[in-house]
């Protein structure tokens, strides 16, 4: 196939907000016609036009669409450092009566297991209520499964031991098949539901957003709505954590924050 | 004939192994270099911090490795960040993304090759340095093919050469010289 261009680009994307509601007018290029094209690809649909086609007719079609245009997340406790200044946050928390947690647009949910690993390793997993969001229900079958390719566990489980220091991961899963079954109790107070976080209305309010590499998906007008978005849905007093290479300094809703770790990344609101 | 503002943005890719032959390019480009100079280097995806040091300590400019959506500025170095894609987007930006590897690399040479001859066109030089895997090779088709200049330093210099001798498959390339030859070329453009 040849590669999109932008003509095409645009009017894939016209299809799919006239079509399934969802605007991706505004989503970083490159990553986001990256996904186009492996779609066109994998789906044997010749070009832009057999993409549009498939779009309009085949009413099936959209949650196969939703999962493959999500980018996964890549591993398990990725930046070690970071998790373990997340447990010193969350420690500190501890005797608050009630702590919500955000986990917006996951699809693959390396992220939201590795944050439950760690709140049930300081028994905090019986105190919280964790939220899972995402546009594609394949992607929510796919987190409630919690079923990872053997394969994967290999990083998993170098960087659970870079941010333990001590401790295995197998301690959450067990094997079978080459696969690895995550320990479905972790689950046990999160929710989930179907929901497209970027349009702008309001969910319901938290204690912490956790938000990882997901804006860099974005281009600069909707990484300042959605960071518009994350502030109204904070408390006062609220986490927000973003990826080590996000930067939001321009923004004027950053303001609202204070930098409790520049190099984790992780913001608290204050006021 | 070159022309020094014929050229927007340089690229270059390698692995980690290269790194002594980027330290000499990067110690050998003068302070009046503006052309932004992106490299992609295979490098251990879990130890962030040291590499950029390292290239730093030898460079005369300065060395980023820049955030999501960072504003792409004359006269600087950028290096992709460990276990992140780098992207350049239309509009003179960087794009970071984790999507999966390719070639086993993250950041991977082709993706960055990709995007920056989708910006630049005939406007960008893409260069192969010495790698162990091919990774880098159909970047480089990409710019050849988008008009860009293409360049590799030439295989007979390379420890591992995998990586040259899989871009000049791909491509006809334009010039295949040897560092100090790069270094030479390079210095014209400054």
């Amino acid at each position: 196939m040849n590669k999109l261009g932008i003509i095409d680009y645009r009017n894939i994307i016209k299809t799919v907000k006239s079509t399934y509601s969802i605007d991706f007018n505004d989503f970083a290029m490159t990553s986001f016609k990256r996904k186009l094209e492996q779609i066109i690809i994998k789906n044997k649909l010749g070009d832009a036009d057999g993409l549009v086609y498939k779009i309009k007719v085949d009413k099936n079609f959209k949650q196969t669409f939703l999962n493959e245009i999500s980018i996964d997340d890549t591993e398990m406790f990725r930046d070690p450092s970071l998790w373990r200044e997340l447990k010193y946050i969350l420690n500190k928390e501890k005797n608050r009566q009630s702590f919500k947690i955000w986990f917006p647009e996951v699809s693959s949910g390396e992220e939201l297991y590795s944050f439950l690993i760690l709140l049930k390793e300081i028994n905090l997993l019986d105190k919280v209520k964790v939220l899972v969001t995402s546009f594609s229900d394949k992607n929510i079958e796919f987190i409630k499964k919690g079923v990872f390719d053997i394969k994967k566990m290999e990083v998993n489980n170098a960087n659970y031991l870079r941010y333990s220091l001590s401790g295995n991961l197998m301690n959450f899963y067990s094997k079978n098949n080459n696969k690895a079954y995550m320990d479905l109790s972790l689950l046990k107070n999160t929710d989930f539901k179907n929901y497209v976080s970027f349009k702008g209305d309001l969910i319901s309010n938290f204690h912490m957003i956790f938000f990882r590499n997901k804006m860099i998906y974005f281009n600069k007008t909707l990484q300042m709505k959605m960071l518009r978005i994350i502030t109204n849905s904070l408390y006062l007093g609220g986490y927000f954590v973003i990826g080590i290479k996000e930067k939001f300094d321009n923004f004027s809703a950053i303001s609202k924050f204070n930098v409790l770790n520049r190099y984790e990344n992780i913001y608290k609101k204050i006021i | 004939m070159l022309r020094k503002n014929n050229y927007k943005a340089i690229i270059l890719g390698g692995s980690a192994g290269s790194f002594q032959v980027v330290t000499k390019i990067l110690a050998s480009l003068p302070k009046s270099f503006s052309i932004p100079f992106f490299l992609c280097l295979h490098r251990l995806k879990h130890v962030r911090s040291g590499f950029i040091e390292a290239l730093s300590i030898k460079s005369i400019l300065p060395v980023i490795e820049p955030n999501d959506k960072e504003h792409i500025r004359k006269g600087n170095i950028y290096l992709a960040p460990a276990n992140y894609h780098m992207y350049v987007e239309l509009g003179n930006i960087f794009s970071l993304s984790t999507e999966k590897p390719v070639n086993h690399s993250r950041p991977s040479i082709d993706l960055s090759f990709f995007s920056a001859s989708y910006a630049y066109r005939d406007k960008l030089i893409g260069i192969i340095v010495s790698g162990a895997n091919k990774d880098g090779a159909l970047g480089l088709k990409s710019v050849k093919d988008m008009g860009g200049l293409t360049v590799v330093q030439d295989p007979k210099e390379c420890q591992v050469k995998t990586m040259t001798t899989a871009a000049m498959d791909s491509t006809n390339v334009d010039k295949v010289l040897s560092t100090d030859e790069i270094i030479r070329f390079l210095r014209r453009l400054a």
